[in-house]
């Protein structure tokens, strides 16, 4: 069936509240710039500098990033047919944690290299954490040639206590000064952005995110079963392994390059849905859309809450995901009861 | 024409199905009647594609079944299961529309094929309303619009006939959670579907509206068949009386002179 008509769907409400965003985020901060001047793009030398070295790609990244992490958990609650369903579930990023604190906390380099080879490395130690701990537990949770779901979220509990095992005893090992890096990597955090970074996103994700739109439709046959979605004709198990893979490189490009953010891909599908109902081929862009205005907003909260100092954008995440996930949970609860 | 010939299918060492053999005509309501655990739904598995058997032969329109890709099948064939639980809240429309997935139908069109279906089975009022508020019925009966659409939304085909193009329909129970009303709005309509060409495998509970509106009877017990035949036919044993076990008498449909069975108390 051809995509159905959108008129009555706000996408230019999404829109508008993404651009008011990012140009707040674009002027605000410990410089304030006028609105005004970035619209219309009269603006002093130094404005321009500080707009197009720091915060617009600051501002992408976080648009980027946002909206693969809400598509992500999107997919993933597609997949699991759970609303509680989020990648931080699986221990994908647990997973890739873990990495990332073995680099710092028992660098080998250490000192040997320049610091931007070292910040590639952690990304890189991310990326690869994440799609070992998917591929790993992908195979703990195949069972005769099929992927059950079962499995797969018993897989992922394992993977990620077993990660917060790793993680605690690598804070036991380190000294004053990892600890400190382990600590600010975990909270997450997008105050490193530069341009090629956002480049080898954009490149990553777009891609991904065009996909995934492309297969919203194969998404909603999902919500009926996999038995029936087989007898719709749409081959399950292939279907599967690649949205976990999807979920993977998302998880693990976005963890590599700003860390953890927790609670984007729980809060942003669930509240589109609320919206606007839980037709994927509304559900995925709006919730791409959102998620980028959601993660943006946080960021720019991080960045003036307490100017000049700057708070991890997990944090904030956080502390607006967790109630919010109990506030699920107990809604949840009562439905059910 | 779908043919199974002497299909088999064991889980540890118990035997699922034991060398049965039938055939679904086009145009022809075939029921699947047994007691609980006999094999029925696993033998609709088989047949509907989603199970491979240890054994034997499975042939749609001469064509091995195991041959048939996934999307050529889903244009053949629609399957209602059991029990389906959808996690999220869709709209009756949506939940319908999920039927179309083997087709690229034009929105005008689609919306067209969901009224008249749901028209069909009696659910045309709640076209904008969320699944998840109706009742287990009323459910039931949008799952069944859902596969009907599956079916008819072939392009190819006349709306009216399925005789140039055979297609199959498998359901288990599907009138499980229907009022009495329902059922046989649900089961005259099945009757409708067969006068147009339609094949249709049906596994039901109820002895006496298979009798009544099957033109097939399939009894199976234990994973064998142990009766294949038309209803006139199944009234000349006593096959119903042993494979249940129960106490029953037998009687006969006033207008239709079809057997019937009651319980001796």
């Amino acid at each position: 069936m051809k995509s159905h008509s959108y008129s009555h769907i706000p996408y230019p409400m999404l829109m508008a509240i993404l651009c008011l965003v990012g140009l707040f985020a674009l002027t605000q901060g410990a410089y304030s710039i006028a609105w005004k001047d970035v619209l219309f793009s009269s603006m002093s030398e130094i404005d321009k500098q500080i707009l197009m070295t720091v915060r617009l790609p600051r501002l992408l990244m976080a648009v980027l990033v946002g909206a693969a992490l809400a598509v992500s958990g999107a997919l993933m609650q597609a997949l699991f047919r759970n609303p509680l369903a989020d990648p931080g579930l699986l221990g994908v990023s647990s997973g890739a944690s873990v990495f990332v604190g073995i680099l710092i906390v028992l660098n080998p380099f250490s000192g040997s290299l320049p610091l931007w080879a070292q910040s590639y490395m952690q990304s890189g130690a991310a990326f690869l954490g994440a799609v070992l701990t998917c591929w790993l537990i992908f195979q703990l949770s195949k069972h005769k040639c099929q992927v059950s779901v079962l499995h797969l979220l018993l897989a992922g509990i394992a993977i990620n206590a077993l990660s917060g095992s790793a993680t605690g005893l690598l804070t036991y090992l380190s000294n004053d000064e990892q600890l400190r890096a382990l600590t600010f990597w975990a909270m997450g955090n997008l105050g490193g952005a530069r341009w090629e970074q956002v480049a080898v996103v954009a490149s990553i994700l777009l891609p991904l995110l065009c996909y995934v739109w492309r297969q919203s439709k194969n998404l909603n046959l999902l919500l009926l079963g996999e038995e029936e979605a087989r007898y719709l004709g749409l081959d399950v198990e292939r279907f599967k392994v690649k949205l976990i893979a999807v979920v993977a490189l998302c998880v693990g490009v976005t963890v590599a390059f700003t860390g953890l953010i927790g609670f984007i891909g729980l809060m942003v599908p669930h509240l589109i849905r609320m919206m606007f109902g839980a037709d994927n081929r509304i559900v995925i862009p709006c919730s791409a859309l959102l998620g980028a205005s959601l993660l943006t907003s946080a960021d720019t909260f991080a960045r003036v809450l307490v100017i000049p100092a700057e708070l991890p954008v997990g944090l904030v995440t956080s502390l607006l995901g967790g109630p919010f996930f109990l506030w699920l949970l107990l809604k949840n609860i009562r439905a059910t009861s | 024409m779908l043919t199974v010939n002497k299909l088999s299918l064991g889980r540890s060492g118990k035997p699922l199905l034991d060398q049965v053999s039938l055939s679904i005509q086009p145009g022809q309501l075939t029921i699947i009647l047994g007691p609980n655990g006999a094999g029925k739904s696993t033998l609709l598995k088989c047949c509907s594609g989603a199970l491979h058997a240890d054994n034997g032969h499975i042939h749609l329109d001469n064509k091995p079944l195991a041959d048939w890709s996934l999307a050529d099948l889903a244009k053949k064939r629609a399957v209602l299961t059991q029990q389906i639980h959808m996690p999220f809240t869709l709209t009756v429309k949506e939940v319908v529309s999920l039927g179309l997935a083997p087709w690229s139908l034009s929105d005008q069109q689609a919306n067209a094929l969901i009224h008249e279906t749901l028209m069909d089975v009696g659910m045309a009022d709640t076209e904008p309303r969320r699944y998840a508020n109706l009742s287990g019925g009323e459910q039931q009966r949008i799952q069944l619009a859902r596969v009907l659409v599956q079916l008819y939304a072939d392009p190819n085909s006349n709306q009216d006939k399925y005789t140039k193009e055979p297609k199959y329909l498998f359901l288990d129970e599907p009138i499980s959670a229907l009022d009495l009303h329902q059922q046989q709005k649900v089961l005259r309509l099945l009757k409708t579907l067969t006068q147009k060409g339609l094949g249709i495998f049906c596994i039901l509970h109820d002895i006496n509206l298979a009798a009544l509106y099957g033109d097939n009877l399939v009894l199976l017990e234990k994973g064998r068949v142990t009766f294949n035949g038309t209803p006139s036919q199944l009234s000349k044993g006593n096959q119903i009386e042993t494979t249940y076990q129960a106490d029953l008498i037998r009687l006969s449909h006033p207008d239709t002179q079809l057997p019937q069975w009651q319980f001796k108390q």
